[in-house]
């Protein structure tokens, strides 16, 4: 469903994807690792169209990411839900209104979004958190409504850029399952990660990143030892 | 196609909701934004009241001017006949009448009317000449007409308001200069203090816009609101400036037709349909044309 080819992507005299190319099929749960400045994110932002590689194509659903026009990407955007480290919530609206947020933005019919922001805050355990405030919140709920927007789109794909950065252990545990979860209800899942530990309980695949390249790929969770 | 009109059009009222919530948000620096256009429009509209009111004086003013022609005494019939002819050929003439002694001697005590008693025992043979009046089509080319006939022979003289005309020109063209700076300097201010406000909106909005693309909102989506921003402060600046002028031209229309009788002025309902189309349309275009440039600088879609 997603194809990097050949991908290298240059800011000025620095390198940050240097000529990638990997293929991720459907429903499968992707970590990037690797140390700072490995190029984790940047990969993360050449999908969302955040950014455009220098050369090279990205391919995502048949659709070809790099050569498309920029009134066409938030079409792209649509089908793939992200997650930030930082949550992103908008703190002048309720858990709900988050999430029905990104329903609203690309124009839903009212009673489609009441339903599908219903199914989400169950899908993500907020339902009796949903007339909140995100400062009225933990970590770990705030995370939860994040990824309930991500996921309001029903997207395919869904990009997570250290997620569990700003989280406790524990909590980190609750909201790898509720990934594992949607993964397993047949989303796409790419994360970059720093948290060893996270990426060993989950055996799932792992490509590591080093200086833009990619160093190891391994279906079963192993990693190399460069990190 | 039915259903995309209803989007947009449910979509507009979304933008409308989100553009008035900004506006409240950042109260004081609306409140700030309409003041400065409303002072500008109201200055612009008190300019184009003067200079209508000019232009409509002018025109009153022109359509009494008259180039009065004294011919020499006794000049023959045949030859006065011809001169008539011979004005009346000019391209720039309007109009030319005979006048004789006894039409004067009419239009003297006509213009008496009561007091007329005090043109008797005046010899107004020696006052009242036989002579044409001419009327031009532009008041602008009265001296040129004037110039023209002085050298005709059998003329003793001319006589018309050739520096009441020219001075008079001299003032509109003053005045239309003044508007125009005026209108220059109001746009430039209004244009600055939306671009600022739908700036600081855009600041604000920061996190919002950036989660907006993340999801996929169109471009479009992300601007509607700002620019109708920039359209409200620009349209209620303008509202409140022309109802402002328009009220006070009613109380001055009021005093100046009780108090002086010989001019008149622009009457009210024309003002006020011109004001009030001219400052809506004007504040809307600044208003529009601001939140667009801010837009351009700090909106990176």
């Amino acid at each position: 469903m997603l194809e990097f080819k050949g991908v290298t992507k240059r800011y000025k005299d620095l390198i940050a994807i240097d000529n990638i190319s990997l293929q991720i099929g459907r429903g499968e749960f992707v970590f990037f690792v690797g140390p700072n400045g490995a190029g984790k994110s940047t990969l993360l932002e050449l999908v969302s169209c955040e950014e455009r590689p220098t050369k090279g194509q990205i391919i995502l659903d048949g659709m070809d990411l790099t050569s498309m026009r920029k009134n066409q990407v938030p079409k792209a955007r649509r089908k793939m839900g992200i997650v930030f480290q930082d949550f992103k919530l908008l703190p002048n609206l309720t858990v709900e209104d988050n999430i029905a947020f990104a329903l609203r933005v690309v124009g839903t019919k009212k009673d489609v979004m009441v339903e599908r922001v219903k199914e989400v805050l169950e899908i993500v355990e907020m339902t009796h958190r949903k007339d909140y405030y995100p400062e009225q919140l933990s970590g770990g709920e705030q995370q939860r409504t994040s990824i309930g927007r991500a996921l309001a789109n029903w997207p395919k794909l869904i990009m997570a850029d250290e997620p569990t950065g700003n989280l406790d252990p524990m909590i980190t545990d609750t909201i790898m399952k509720l990934f594992r979860k949607v993964n397993e209800d047949g989303t796409t899942i790419l994360m970059a990660t720093h948290d060893l530990n996270v990426v060993k309980k989950m055996k799932k695949r792992v490509v590591t990143l080093n200086k833009g390249r990619v160093v190891s790929d391994d279906a079963q969770g192993g990693f190399s030892l460069v990190l | 196609m039915h259903k995309e009109g209803f989007r947009l059009f449910s979509n507009f009222g979304n933008h409308f909701k989100v553009a008035f919530k900004n506006l409240f948000r950042n109260s004081w620096m609306t409140t700030a934004s309409i003041t400065t256009i409303l002072v500008g429009l109201f200055i612009a509209g008190l300019v184009i009241i003067l200079i209508a009111n000019v232009n409509f004086f002018i025109e009153q003013v022109e359509s009494e001017l008259l180039i009065k022609v004294f011919l020499e005494k006794d000049i023959p019939t045949d030859q006065r006949v011809i001169l008539e002819e011979r004005i009346g050929n000019h391209p720039l003439v309007d109009t030319v009448r005979y006048v004789d002694t006894e039409e004067g001697r009419m239009i003297l005590q006509e213009q008496f009317g009561d007091d007329a008693d005090v043109l008797e025992g005046l010899d107004l043979d020696e006052i009242l000449w036989d002579g044409f009046e001419i009327t031009v089509y532009d008041a602008a080319q009265i001296t040129l007409v004037a110039q023209a006939v002085e050298n005709f022979e059998g003329i003793d003289e001319i006589v018309y308001g050739k520096e009441y005309v020219s001075d008079l020109l001299r003032v509109t063209e003053m005045i239309n200069y003044i508007g125009v700076i005026l209108a220059i300097i109001v746009s430039i201010a209004s244009t600055f203090v939306i671009f600022n406000t739908v700036r600081l909106t855009v600041l604000m909005r920061k996190d919002e816009i950036s989660i907006m693309r993340y999801v996929g909102a169109t471009n479009w989506y992300i601007r509607w609101p700002f620019i109708l921003e920039g359209w409200i402060i620009g349209l209620l600046g303008a509202l409140i400036a022309s109802g402002a002028l328009i009220w006070a031209y009613n109380k001055f229309a009021v005093w100046f037709v009780t108090n002086i009788q010989y001019v008149r002025i622009v009457p009210i309902n024309l003002v006020t349909q011109y004001v009030l189309i001219a400052l809506c349309v004007g504040g809307s275009i600044l208003g529009i044309f601001g939140s667009t440039l801010s837009l351009r600088r700090f909106l990176k879609l």
